[in-house]
C-alpha cells in the first residue's frame, strides 16, 4: 500500500503542562475522508495546528506522503498542498470576497518567484491569468460568485464561511483540513455546505480531514470517524461502530436524557395573566444607515423561557444586545416589568437585573475565572453576598471551582461557556439574557449547558435565549420566537412551535 | 575618578531618569491599554503642573506644598481634558483622538505660552533637595533619593489600586475588553476618567522633580519626556503597567550610558538615540518586554 496522505506519527505536545496531545496517531489514506471528533479542549485544533506548522510537537512526527513536514514553517506546509479553514472565521473583511479568494492562490505550488513577479514577466502574467481563472472556479462552485465584488465582512456568516472555503480550495490542496466547518451554520446551511464539500471532494479529489461537532454533518460525510479525548487516541472506526462505542458515548456524546427532563418549563410561565417581564414594541434597530430590526415586538413572561431562534442574519443577537443596552434603538420601545428602559444605560440595566450573557463568551482572556467572576458581580457591593454568590455559580459547574486561579484565556471552550454563564449569574439577573451559549460545544457539554438553564431557571429567573440548536431550544422553552431578516416571522407556544417544525425549519434555512 | 565609579554614577543618574520616565509612561501606557489612543498632551499636561507649582514655589511654600500643588494641577488639566474634549470623541476612531490629543498638546503649549514667556524658569532653590551627597563615590543631590523613593511609592501604591482595589479590577478589565465590561454593568466613561486622573497625577509628581532637578522649564518642556516616556512605555510593551516602569528605567539607563560613553562628536545626539531604540523595538519585540502577545486560538 502506498504510504498514507497524511499521518501522524505519536505526536506529543504539552502546553504549561497540559498534555494537548498524548502520543496521538493518525493516518489519512489518499482521497479518503475522515471525521476527528471529541470533546472541547481533547486536541483537535492542536492536532490541526500540528500539521500546518503553527504549533512544534514534543515529540513524533507529521508525515505527507511518506516524508516528513516536521519544522516546516506554516507557509512552507501549505506550499507543499495542505490547506486549511479556522473555526473563527479568519477574512480579510476589508477586502472583496474575489480578492480573498486570490489570496489563497498565494499558495499555489507553483507561484513565480519574486523577480518574475517584480518584472511581471510572461511567466507571472500567465500566471495571474490562471490564478484568476481558478478564483472564478472557485467562486462558482461554491455559489458565490454573486458575492465577488462585496467586503467579506459585510456578508451573512453562513456566505462568508463559503468564502473561507473557496479560498482554502483555490490553491488545488492535496489535503484539505476543515476546522469546525458547520458551527454557527442553520441546519439548512449545514445541509447545503454538506452537498458542497460532498461536490468539491469528488471534483478535486483531495484528501480531507474534518473537525465537527455536529454529528449528523460527520456521520453523512465521513465513512470513517476518529476519536480523541484528553489528547490521546480513544476510537476510530465507521459512524455506526463509534456511536455504539461505549467509551465514546461516555466521552463525548452523552445519553440524551434532557428530553422530557423539561417538561415542566412548560406548565411555568404558561399563565399568561401576569405582565410581560420584558417586552420589546416596534424595535427598530440600525448599523449605520442598514436596519438590523425593522419593527420586532415581543414579550417574555415572568420566570419562563423565552426561545429566540432564527438563521444567521436575524437579527437575534441584536434584540438580545438591544435590551441588555449595548445596541441602541433607532425607534421602539423596550419594557421591564412596564417600565420604559430605552433610554437607560447599560449599567442601569444591569443595576435592575437584565444581564446579558454574550455570544462568543467575551470573557476577560488575561484574567483569572474568579476575577471574571467577581467582575461579572461588579454592582454586588457586599463582601458577603459576593462570596454567597461565587458558591452558588461553583456548585452550578463544581468543574470552574478548581480552576478559579486559572486566566480564562486558557481554559478549553466549554469551561469558557461555564465562566461566561457563571459571571452572568454573579450579577443575581432578574432577567438574564443568553446568546448562543451552546455554540461550538460538543454534545455531552450542550446538554450540561441546557440542564443548567433549566436550574437557573428553576430557581426563578426569566430567560430570554438565543439559539442555533433551535429544536432544543424549543424542548426547554416555553415560548418561541422565529426571527427572519429582522422581523418576527412566527411566533407562538414552544410546543406549537415544535408541532409545525418543518415550517420552523422553513425560516431557519 | 576611576572608570568603576564613573560606572556607577552613570548607573545612578540613568536611575533617576529612568523612574522620571517610568511616572510619565504609567500614564500613557493606562490610557493606551483603554482606548488604544496614543495621548500626546499627556507631557505638556505634566508641564502645566510644574507651571502652577512654580508661582506656588516663588512664593515661599515649602517642597511638599509645591508637590501636591502640581500634582493638583496636573490632575485638574488631564480630567479636564478627557471630560471635555476625549470624552466626547470616545467612540470614534484611533486617529481621531491621536489628532485631537495633538492639537490639545500644542494648545496648552501656546496657552501657558501667552500667560508667562518663552524665558527658561525654575522654582526657588529649595537646600534640602540641592544639598549633595556622596556614596561610594557617586555623587547625588536629595532630589535624586527623593525621585527614587516617591517614585517606587507611587508605583507601588498604584499596582495595589489596580490589583487590589474595585475600580482597579474594573480597569483592568476594561483594558482587555471594552463591550464586554459595559455588559457587567461596570461605568465605564468614569472608569477612563479616573484612569486619567491616575495618570496625570504621576505626570505632576515627575513634572515637579523635573523642576527641581533641571530647572530651565519653559512651555515646551513637557513635550519631549512625553514623547520619551511612549518610548519607554513601546519598550515595556504598552498596555502593560510593569512594562511602563521597567521601560522607563531601562530608556533612562540607555540615554545616560550612551551619552555617557559615546565621543562627545556623537553624544550630542542623545535624544536622536531614544527614537532610534524605539525603530529597533518595533522592528524586533514590537509587543514589547511585557506587552500582551496577540491571543491567538486557531
Amino acid at each position: 500500500m502506498a504510504s498514507p496522505a497524511l499521518e501522524l506519527d505519536r505526536v506529543s505536545i504539552n502546553f504549561g503542562g497540559v498534555r494537548a496531545l498524548d502520543q496521538f496517531s493518525l493516518a489519512l489514506q489518499e482521497g479518503e475522508i475522515r471525521g476527528l471528533i471529541g470533546p472541547n479542549g481533547s486536541g483537535k485544533s492542536t492536532a490541526f495546528n500540528v500539521i500546518t506548522g503553527l504549533n512544534n510537537p514534543d515529540s513524533g512526527d507529521v508525515r505527507m506522503e511518506g516524508r516528513s513536514i516536521l519544522g516546516l514553517r506554516a507557509d512552507e506546509v501549505a506550499a507543499r498542498g495542505i490547506a486549511r479553514t479556522f473555526q473563527n472565521l479568519r477574512l480579510f473583511g476589508a477586502m472583496t470576497v474575489a480578492e480573498n479568494v486570490m489570496l489563497g492562490t498565494h499558495l499555489s505550488r507553483d507561484a513565480p518567484g519574486l523577480v518574475p513577479t517584480l518584472i511581471t514577466a510572461p511567466r507571472f502574467r500567465r500566471h495571474e491569468a490562471e490564478m484568476r481563472e481558478r478564483s472564478e472556479d472557485a467562486l462558482k462552485s461554491l455559489s458565490i460568485v454573486e458575492y465577488a465584488d462585496e467586503l467579506a465582512g459585510s456578508l451573512p456568516y453562513g456566505v462568508q464561511k463559503r468564502v473561507d472555503l473557496a479560498r482554502s480550495i483555490v490553491a488545488r490542496p492535496k489535503v484539505l483540513l476543515l476546522d469546525e466547518p458547520a458551527a454557527g451554520l442553520t441546519e439548512h446551511e449545514s445541509r447545503q455546505l454538506m452537498d458542497l464539500v460532498r461536490r468539491l471532494h469528488e471534483e478535486l479529489r483531495f484528501t480531507l480531514l474534518l473537525v465537527e461537532h455536529d454529528m449528523h454533518f460527520v456521520s453523512s460525510l465521513c465513512p470513517r470517524i476518529t476519536v480523541i479525548d484528553f489528547g490521546k487516541f480513544l476510537a476510530e472506526g465507521a459512524p455506526s461502530e463509534i456511536r455504539a462505542n461505549d467509551n465514546v458515548v461516555t466521552a463525548y456524546l452523552g445519553t440524551g436524557k434532557l428530553e422530557g427532563a423539561a417538561r415542566d418549563a412548560d406548565a411555568r410561565g404558561s399563565g399568561a395573566a401576569t405582565p410581560p417581564v420584558v417586552a420589546v414594541r416596534d424595535l427598530e434597530v440600525r448599523y449605520g444607515a442598514v436596519p438590523a430590526l425593522h419593527g420586532v415586538t415581543i414579550e417574555a413572561q415572568e420566570g419562563a423561557i423565552t426561545a429566540i431562534v432564527g438563521a444567521n442574519g436575524a437579527g437575534k443577537t441584536t434584540l438580545l444586545g438591544a435590551i441588555a443596552g449595548v445596541a441602541p434603538p433607532w425607534r421602539g420601545g423596550i419594557f421591564h416589568r412596564g417600565e420604559p428602559i430605552a433610554r437607560r444605560s447599560c449599567e442601569e440595566r444591569v443595576a435592575a437585573g437584565i444581564v446579558l450573557c454574550p455570544e462568543g463568551r467575551r470573557l476577560f482572556p488575561e484574567m483569572t475565572v474568579e476575577e471574571n467572576l467577581r467582575l461579572g458581580g461588579y454592582k454586588v457591593k457586599d463582601r458577603a453576598a459576593m462570596a454567597q454568590a461565587l458558591e452558588r455559580v461553583f456548585d452550578l459547574f463544581p468543574h470552574i471551582a478548581d480552576r478559579r486561579g486559572q486566566r480564562a484565556g486558557t481554559l478549553s471552550g466549554g469551561e469558557q461557556q461555564m465562566v461566561a454563564i457563571g459571571r452572568a449569574l454573579m450579577a443575581k439577573p432578574s432577567v438574564l439574557l443568553l446568546d448562543e451559549p451552546s455554540l461550538g460545544l460538543a454534545p455531552n457539554l450542550v446538554e450540561l449547558i441546557f440542564e443548567t438553564i433549566l436550574e437557573i431557571s428553576r430557581s426563578g429567573a426569566s430567560i430570554l435565549l438565543v439559539e442555533q440548536n433551535a429544536s432544543m431550544a424549543l424542548e426547554i422553552a416555553s415560548r418561541g420566537y422565529v426571527l427572519e431578516t429582522g422581523r418576527v416571522a412566527l411566533s407562538g407556544s414552544a410546543a406549537e412551535l415544535k408541532a409545525r417544525a418543518d415550517f420552523v425549519e422553513a425560516y431557519l434555512g | 575618578m576611576s572608570g568603576f565609579t564613573v560606572f556607577l554614577q552613570q548607573l545612578a543618574n540613568g536611575l533617576v531618569l529612568g523612574f522620571l520616565y517610568g511616572l510619565i509612561a504609567i500614564g500613557l501606557s493606562m490610557v493606551y491599554g483603554l482606548l488604544r489612543m496614543i495621548n500626546f498632551a499627556h507631557g505638556d499636561v505634566l508641564m502645566v503642573g510644574v507651571f502652577i507649582a512654580l508661582p506656588v514655589s516663588w512664593m515661599g511654600a515649602p517642597f511638599p506644598i509645591v508637590l501636591l500643588s502640581g500634582i493638583a494641577a496636573a490632575t485638574a488639566v488631564g480630567g479636564l481634558i478627557q471630560w471635555t474634549v476625549f470624552r466626547p470623541l470616545i467612540r470614534s476612531r484611533d486617529v481621531t483622538l491621536l489628532v485631537a490629543s495633538l492639537g490639545v498638546s500644542l494648545l496648552l503649549q501656546n496657552v501657558v505660552l501667552m500667560l508667562t514667556s518663552p524665558q527658561p524658569k525654575r522654582p526657588s532653590p529649595e537646600a534640602f533637595l540641592d544639598a549633595p551627597f556622596q556614596i561610594g563615590g557617586v555623587f547625588l543631590r536629595n532630589v535624586d533619593l527623593m525621585i527614587v523613593a516617591l517614585a517606587i511609592a507611587f508605583v507601588i501604591g498604584t499596582h495595589w489600586f489596580l490589583q487590589h482595589t474595585r475600580p482597579g479590577l474594573a480597569i483592568r478589565a476594561l483594558s482587555q475588553d471594552l463591550g464586554a465590561a459595559r455588559m457587567m454593568g461596570i461605568r465605564v466613561p468614569r472608569m477612563i476618567f479616573i484612569c486619567f486622573l491616575v495618570g496625570s497625577a504621576l505626570a505632576g509628581v515627575a513634572g515637579v522633580f523635573i523642576g527641581y532637578k533641571y530647572g530651565h522649564l519653559n512651555p515646551y518642556s513637557g513635550f519631549l519626556p512625553g514623547v520619551k516616556a511612549f518610548v519607554a512605555a513601546v519598550i515595556g510593551g504598552i498596555g502593560s503597567f510593569p512594562g511602563a516602569v521597567v521601560g522607563g528605567i531601562i530608556l533612562g539607563l540607555l540615554e545616560v550610558f550612551l551619552v555617557g560613553y559615546l565621543p562627545d562628536a556623537l553624544a550630542q545626539f542623545r535624544d536622536a538615540y531614544v527614537f532610534l531604540v524605539l525603530i529597533l523595538v518595533l522592528l524586533i519585540r514590537p509587543s514589547g518586554l511585557f506587552g500582551r502577545a496577540e491571543y491567538v486560538k486557531a
